[in-house]
């Protein structure tokens, strides 16, 4: 018998409202999943009540209050036992097609990382003024963080950060790629700054943010009382105003294409008296920098698992491909081969579903129609592996890296790069770099400059840490100010000691698997 | 060996109206040979073949798994493909089953390099397509000819013609690589040599490239405005000759082939005009390539437009579904305007997980066909197109293939939240 799912989350005050809805049915081999349709007098009632539960619950609850709710809830997940995350790892594999331990080693352990340590460090965290010089070390978070922006943006963002509105409610929009990590950041940072949250769940699985949501009643009814996920139709306008109208601040990360309509909206309801904080984050491509010094089997081990991430489907994968410096013990195509090895060991504990399998076999083709060009590229596949290795000697700059298809290019010096990218400016956002911590910052700085916000270290490419900055803006100071200064963070305080911890996890995820590793 | 006697023995009229198990069974012996043969003879499919585990003898199974996305076929690295001939040549000998191993001079254009190509035996058909990168599909001598002999079956299959009679009025340029016109022209001059008319002279490779991506340097800046001064007169001109012939014939049987907007634009012309192009009544319509990004006129209007202009029974307007990559094409039935597979193609329909679609009833999905009638490159594809086919015919004619019901573009990758740009920069290049 088919299981019965809830595609939306209402808190317990407006459950009454399930009367008045009419719902649709999406079904998932061995669910049934119950979708409400929203029209806009039910919308108007969902913000009515949760701005008011706002003031009546979470705006009263203490900072330290909430971040031990929140990790109570983080590690209900982290057990496998916990019946909810079983129907998740059960469900949205069937939604995304999407392997289950792609889930658990991705998702799942980001999620892990919302604890009650995060929380007070993100709702406490005031940027040090030296950071627009430099980038500076914030132990807290283990990170380093470097901000760009003219003597008139400074004076401007010590005057936001003095003045912090209060914020009541928050929407977010979802994307589907990352199958409900944005929904459950858009609960945690909604509740840190004590605002109710609307979060419109993805179309191709609505399941995860109310079972996110529902984890949450379980700890604390209040905070509960302040969350909604419901879907409607993007760009439907009379229920998009009363959210947005409503919404101190809203958070939109999906296609560019979405994110910029939203933002022309946001952009017209200001200039007709609103005063909306738009949070926008759009499509990106990701890339992987191979220092000479790091050119080696382990790394590329760590390559591999950041290729590995969401199917190459994250705004930080490394979908325009892995280039490695010449010079080092190692030649490039030497790395693509250990790329291979090593990924013949990790597939066996991040297995690939078929529908990628497909998909990149359909990239493959295209690779393999042009080395009749190229006679120097080497494509290393066989259809026993759910993954390929491109090695093309001749670098190029081209977002075709989705579905495990790793292209591999050789770089004189690491810097060869920025000249390259300057054509994708636009489309910058993470950049991940096995460089010894001597060469780390000059190129960092280069990095921001360019356009990237988010360097992390190979391996964590696709593991973001929550504190890190996002698209050039802060979480949860992005929703209080302006976008006038471009945040840019390291996600390590030394890359070399980074890099030998996380060649340790990579050893424990090829022996043990996803399933037995601590968070 | 590829075995032509046996793709001779398929591409018939006839097998449209036979015994569906026994045509299966040559096509699929068919496909099981011409797989074979690309195996051994071509650089590219055998490695392709070989990245999914496939050897030289398949079984019907290996179907879904043989097919090559279309866009294979554009995957060479250079925007000006005539200012490196070596490097192209190369390239379609690599994705070629048969040998492409004469000199290629620097070319002054793309068409000066196909023509080169051309004189050589291989005919390098282009469309266009959406982005403005030209897919090429090598064709030689063998295969041009399959092309022809597979349209006039299916011809043969659904119209009676006058061979040698009947007067064709083409809406398509006489000198083109782009190869929907070649196909018409060379099926209208085999058919009735000599009683062909055309409504454009040359339609230049080079020209169309630079409307398709958009120009680059001040050249092309230069001639696009050039070019965008001149289509309105070229096309006005186009239409003047094509009713003109119309005129001409109207008192004989004529087949009138063009692009539906050119249909559209022509049957305007006439009626805004007051002419008389009252058709003989036995006379065709026919139209093929879509409306090309203007706007789109429906088959209701279609018909209505044509009975008007031309005095033509709508259900003598036939429409046409075909493609750069395939050797055939999908043609209306005149019982019932539906649009019946030949039977020398075998269909496959792929749905959301590109899991194969058991072929029974009314199905859709993205559409992939193996065609052996292909011998210089294989026939195998997998298309951008979602279409809907009825496996158990139309019914209405003595045609015994699935019918193609509805046909539309697949929505490129989107549905991935932020990488959707993504989608778009990779699913249209």
């Amino acid at each position: 018998m088919n299981r019965n799912l809830k595609g939306y989350y209402l808190p317990p005050s407006l459950e009454y409202l399930e009367d008045k809805l009419e719902f649709r049915e999406l079904s998932a081999d061995g669910f049934n999943i119950t979708v409400p349709k929203i029209s806009k007098d039910i919308v108007i009632e969902i913000v009515s009540t949760i701005r008011n539960s706002r003031d009546k619950y979470i705006a009263n609850i203490s900072i330290e209050e909430i971040a031990e709710i929140y990790d109570r809830v983080s590690r209900k997940w982290k057990n496998n036992d916990y019946e909810k995350k079983k129907v998740a790892l059960d469900v949205l594999p069937k939604l995304t097609n999407l392997s289950k331990e792609i889930i658990e080693y991705y998702q799942f352990r980001t999620i892990y990382k919302i604890n009650k340590e995060t929380i007070l460090f993100l709702s406490h965290f005031v940027p040090p003024k030296e950071v627009f010089k430099k980038f500076i070390k914030i132990e807290k978070s283990k990170s380093m963080l470097r901000a760009f922006g003219s003597l008139f943006s400074q004076l401007k963002l010590a005057k936001a950060l003095k003045s912090k509105k209060e914020i009541k409610l928050i929407t977010y929009i979802t994307p589907s790629n990352v199958p409900g990590l944005i929904e459950c950041l858009g609960m945690f940072l909604s509740s840190i700054v004590k605002a109710s949250s609307v979060i419109k769940s993805p179309s191709m699985q609505p399941v995860f943010a109310p079972l996110f949501a529902e984890s949450i009643l379980e700890e604390s009814k209040e905070i509960g009382e302040t969350i909604a996920v419901i879907p409607w139709k993007g760009g439907t306008i009379e229920i998009e105003d009363i959210l947005f109208i409503n919404s101190e601040a809203v958070s939109v990360v999906s296609s560019t294409e979405t994110a910029l309509s939203v933002k022309r909206r946001i952009d017209d309801l200001n200039k007709k008296g609103c005063n909306i904080k738009g949070c926008y984050h759009g499509g990106k491509f990701g890339l992987e920098i191979i220092g000479r010094e790091y050119c080696n089997r382990d790394v590329a081990g760590l390559a591999v698992i950041d290729g590995f991430g969401y199917e190459g489907y994250m705004c930080s994968s490394p979908v325009f491909g892995f280039f490695v410096e010449k010079g080092g013990k190692y030649s490039p195509e030497d790395f693509a081969k250990f790329m291979v090895k090593e990924a013949e060991l990790l597939e066996k504990v991040i297995p690939q579903s078929e529908y990628f399998k497909k998909l990149r076999e359909k990239q493959v083709a295209r690779l393999i129609a042009k080395e009749g060009m190229d006679k120097d590229v080497k494509i290393y596949t066989s259809p026993e592996h759910d993954f390929a290795v491109v090695y093309e000697p001749r670098p190029t700059l081209n977002p075709i890296g989705q579905n495990r298809l790793f292209r591999v290019m050789p770089l004189s010096s690491v810097e060869d790069i920025f000249p390259m990218l300057k054509p994708w400016k636009d489309y910058l956002q993470s950049i991940g770099v096995a460089l010894l911590d001597s060469r780390l910052l000059q190129f960092a700085e280069k990095a921001g400059k360019i356009g990237f916000t988010n360097i992390r270290v190979t391996g964590t490419l696709t593991l973001p840490r929550l504190g890190e900055s996002w698209d050039g803006n802060l979480p949860v100071a992005e929703f209080y100010i302006p976008d006038i200064v471009r945040w840019v963070s390291i996600n390590t305080i030394s890359i070399d000691e980074e890099i030998k911890y996380l060649i340790d996890e990579k050893n424990k995820l090829i022996n043990k698997g996803v399933w037995s590793l601590e968070g | 060996m590829y075995n032509s006697e046996l793709i001779e023995q398929l591409v018939r009229p006839e097998n449209y109206f036979k015994d569906p198990e026994e045509v299966r069974e040559l096509r699929h012996k068919a496909i099981k040979m011409a797989h074979k043969f690309h195996y051994n003879n071509n650089a590219f499919y055998h490695n392709y073949c070989k990245m999914k585990g496939i050897g030289e003898e398949i079984t019907e199974k290996d179907f879904p798994k043989i097919l090559i996305p279309d866009d294979t076929f554009k995957s060479y690295d250079m925007e000006y493909p005539e200012k490196e001939p070596l490097k192209f040549r190369n390239w379609v000998d690599y994705v070629s089953s048969v040998k492409v191993d004469f000199t290629l001079k620097p070319a002054g254009s793309l068409d000066d390099l196909l023509s080169q190509l051309d004189k050589n035996g291989l005919l390098l058909g282009f469309s266009s397509g959406t982005t403005g990168r030209l897919t090429f599909l090598p064709r030689d001598k063998y295969t041009q000819q399959m092309i022809v002999k597979s349209y006039i079956a299916t011809v043969d299959a659904t119209v009676e013609l006058n061979k040698g009679k009947d007067k064709f009025v083409l809406g398509i340029p006489k000198k083109t690589y782009l190869q929907i016109g070649w196909n018409g022209r060379n099926v209208a001059e085999a058919l009735s040599p000599g009683n062909v008319v055309y409504a454009f002279k040359e339609l230049k490779s080079d020209i169309v490239r630079m409307r398709m991506r958009g120009p680059r340097g001040v050249k092309e800046k230069v001639l696009n405005s050039l070019v965008k001064i001149m289509l309105p007169r070229v096309e006005k001109k186009a239409i003047k000759t094509i009713i003109d012939s119309l005129i001409k014939w109207k008192n004989e049987r004529v087949i009138y082939l063009a692009p539906p907007f050119i249909i559209v634009e022509s049957a305007k012309y006439v009626l805004e005009n007051g002419i008389d192009v009252k058709l003989r009544e036995d006379s065709i319509l026919a139209s093929t390539g879509g409306f090309k990004g203007r706007k789109e006129t429906s088959r209701e209007e279609m018909n209505k437009l044509i009975e008007e202009a031309f005095g033509i029974d709508p259900q003598r307007y036939l429409d046409i579904y075909g493609m750069t990559e395939s050797n055939s094409m999908i043609m209306d039935c005149l019982e019932a305007n539906k649009k019946h597979v030949p039977p020398w193609k075998e269909i496959i329909l792929f749905d959301e997980n590109l899991e194969p679609i058991e072929p029974e009833g009314r199905v859709t999905g993205q559409y992939g066909f193996l065609e052996p009638s292909s011998r210089s490159f294989p026939g195998f594809i997998l298309t951008g197109d979602k279409i809907t086919v009825n496996f158990d015919g139309c019914g209405e004619c003595n045609k015994i293939t699935p019918v193609v019901e509805e046909i539309r573009r697949m929505p490129k990758v989107e549905g991935r939240g932020c990488a959707g740009v993504l989608a778009r920069v990779v699913g249209g290049s």
